[in-house]
């Protein structure tokens, strides 16, 4: 009788176990080249967000790059059709990695501006040092220790967690306290790919002397085309204790990106920041990863972010006023000159 | 919805049955009370998938940490019963190196790096149960009654995935009681009504990031009602107790979950929980 019923219900637990591992579905090895491209594309069909900014017609993408598709196709044929496909949208947020190939849809005709920390950091700098895991490097002008400079190379280190503000922030504080005396920065963000929200803002506020509304965000919210969430205003605020109030000069070019970008529409928003460099980016939406069932990953921009004023500068990027544009040269570069700083110099 | 509301009638319906009976029926059972407390470890063996995030199945295989907490008062049975455990799961996701770009300011170049993503899932539920003993005798005692449960699931991956739920269960236990040193007793329950939180639609969204950076707490609120239409869950467990001395068993037990939530993307949950562990017994009635 107690074997009966023991053996009864370890019987139940098993049947009822083995038969639910069918319920979570999503194995990996029930796919083909036709499903995964049509997982793709449904998934960017749902969730994409600019495709009426980038006047895009989805549908007919995928009906471009559909009859391509065919169950016998190798992994690098389909991987070379679906790059094209996410490339129709060029956005450097979107992006499709496989094993042996990699593809970012606003960067196949990328060009990589002219910078090199190194250089500034040898030729112009006395006094050098890095802070908040690598992530500041710091220092002053030999020219005019009167000056200082800082480098924030992203908004974002190591794993993200629920956290949106991460602890190596806080070591901005130690660096502002060190350039306390100087008369202005030189706030480098050129190369800076971005993070986390809450580090940008938390950044900025050390670099804020009023409170303001730097960008208004919409995230879709269902698969209609105009299904957006109501905006969300993300504002920057002066931090308490210690932070910068007197002259910055911010320097972007066009590996500034994303998070790196929202840092520029907030210190914009501020009377004693100037922008100087060249265009940014352009790459402001939220990018949120999938994974294709054969462990191939893509990333998708689920949002629409404009700056206070409604203006969106997906794509175009937040450029410079035209007198304080600056470009570098690889030659330039090369030969351990940074036309970009030395016109930020200019600006003090 | 005529389904939920008869069974939401039902849930209210046992409730006010036990008000009923506690106050009429058994008035002269003894007041003797134990409490059986019993700490145990676990395999957790299951797997989940969260078409929020991607139509990917994370296989998990978890040390699961259990605290159970079984309470007798005349007719009434008191369980609380606390879960937790923490897995790096297996899948695509996790098994699959892939190739991406990154940028290095020091040379200002671009280059191509290989990374695997590291998922990780934290699981906790706490479950508080009532039950009153309507039939069996002291050898196969049966029960009916409530559960409250709470059932949180995180991910970390490339971005942080919640959900959480808040839910009453209508439940049934049996037990079978063989001799004086063994019990072995199994419980059913579902949930009917509850309260969710789910990712937002895309997976993550402006309020979320915005809350999740000034005040996490706020998130629970961006939670709905839940009921039979948006989630399906099913819990049974299986426990034998071998008592050795009277203050003190040997308790080993499974617990079986199923669930699936269909808003605002299907999350599908399986899981299936080995544990073994001691009990330790207070109260006016330490004789079983």
């Amino acid at each position: 009788m107690k074997r009966t019923i023991l053996y009864g219900l370890l019987s139940c637990m098993l049947i009822f176990f083995v038969s639910s591992c069918s319920f979570i579905g999503g194995q990996e090895d029930d796919y083909t080249p036709t499903m995964l491209f049509n997982s793709m594309w449904e998934n960017y069909d749902k969730t994409y967000a600019l495709f009426d900014i980038k006047n895009i017609d989805w549908n007919s993408v995928k009906t471009k790059y559909a009859p391509e598709i065919s169950d016998g196709m190798s992994s690098a044929e389909l991987f070379d059709v679906c790059a094209d496909m996410i490339c129709e949208l060029n956005d450097r947020h979107v992006y499709l990695e496989a094993p042996f190939d990699y593809c970012n849809s606003g960067g196949r005709f990328e060009t990589v501006e002219p910078f090199s920390l190194q250089t500034v950091i040898s030729n112009y700098l006395t006094d050098s040092g890095t802070a908040g895991r690598g992530m500041f490097t710091y220092g002053r002008l030999k020219s005019d220790t009167s000056t200082g400079y800082i480098y924030i190379a992203g908004f974002s280190y190591g794993k993200t967690t629920l956290e949106q503000t991460q602890d190596w922030t806080s070591d901005i504080n130690s660096v502002l306290e060190k350039l306390s005396d100087t008369d202005a920065i030189i706030l480098d963000i050129r190369g800076n790919r971005g993070g986390l929200a809450g580090n940008v803002s938390y950044l900025a506020s050390k670099f804020a002397s009023e409170e303001k509304v730097y960008a208004v965000t919409r995230t879709k919210n269902g698969s209609g085309s105009s299904d957006f969430s109501d905006p969300v205003e993300l504002s920057v605020e002066p931090a308490d204790g210690t932070r910068y109030t007197k002259k910055v000069i911010l320097v972007t070019n066009g590996q500034t990106i994303s998070g790196g970008e929202y840092f520029v529409l907030a210190l914009r928003t501020q009377s004693h920041v100037i922008q100087t460099g060249s265009t940014t980016a352009g790459a402001f939406s939220l990018s949120l990863e999938r994974v294709l069932p054969n462990g191939w990953r893509y990333s998708v921009s689920v949002q629409q972010v404009t700056d206070a004023a409604g203006v969106c500068y997906e794509n175009a990027g937040i450029r410079p006023d035209d007198a304080d544009f600056v470009e570098n040269t690889a030659a330039g570069v090369a030969s351990g000159t940074d036309t970009q700083f030395e016109y930020a110099l200019s600006l003090k | 919805m005529k389904c939920i509301k008869k069974i939401t009638l039902a849930a209210v319906s046992c409730i006010c049955l036990f008000t009923v009976v506690q106050n009429t029926g058994y008035a002269d059972e003894k007041k003797a009370w134990n409490a059986d407390v019993s700490f145990s470890v676990g395999l957790n063996e299951g797997g989940y998938n969260e078409l929020a995030y991607s139509d990917c199945a994370q296989s998990v295989s978890a040390v699961s940490w259990n605290l159970q907490a079984d309470v007798t008062k005349d007719r009434f049975l008191h369980k609380l019963k606390i879960l937790f455990y923490y897995d790096k799961p297996e899948s695509v996701l996790s098994d699959t190196a892939v190739l991406n770009q990154d940028y290095d300011a020091l040379s200002g170049k671009m280059y191509y790096a290989v990374s695997t993503t590291s998922v990780q899932a934290y699981r906790g539920a706490v479950e508080y149960g009532c039950f009153y003993s309507l039939w069996g005798g002291k050898q196969f005692p049966g029960s009916v009654g409530g559960v409250i449960r709470s059932d949180a699931f995180i991910q970390l991956a490339h971005y942080p995935v919640v959900t959480a739920a808040v839910s009453f269960c209508p439940a049934v236990t049996q037990s079978w009681v063989p001799d004086k040193e063994n019990r072995i007793s199994c419980t059913l329950s579902f949930p009917v009504i509850g309260w969710a939180l789910r990712p937002p639609y895309a997976g993550a969204d402006g309020l979320m990031i915005e809350y999740a950076e000034k005040s996490p707490l706020k998130i629970l609120g961006m939670g709905g009602f839940t009921s039979l239409h948006n989630y399906q869950c099913v819990n049974f467990s299986v426990d034998w107790t071998h008592r050795v001395k009277t203050w003190l068993a040997v308790r080993a037990g499974a617990d079986f979950y199923m669930s699936r939530f269909t808003e605002p993307e299907e999350r599908r949950s399986v899981e299936i929980n080995f544990r073994a562990g001691m009990e330790f017994r207070f109260g006016k009635n330490r004789r079983r």
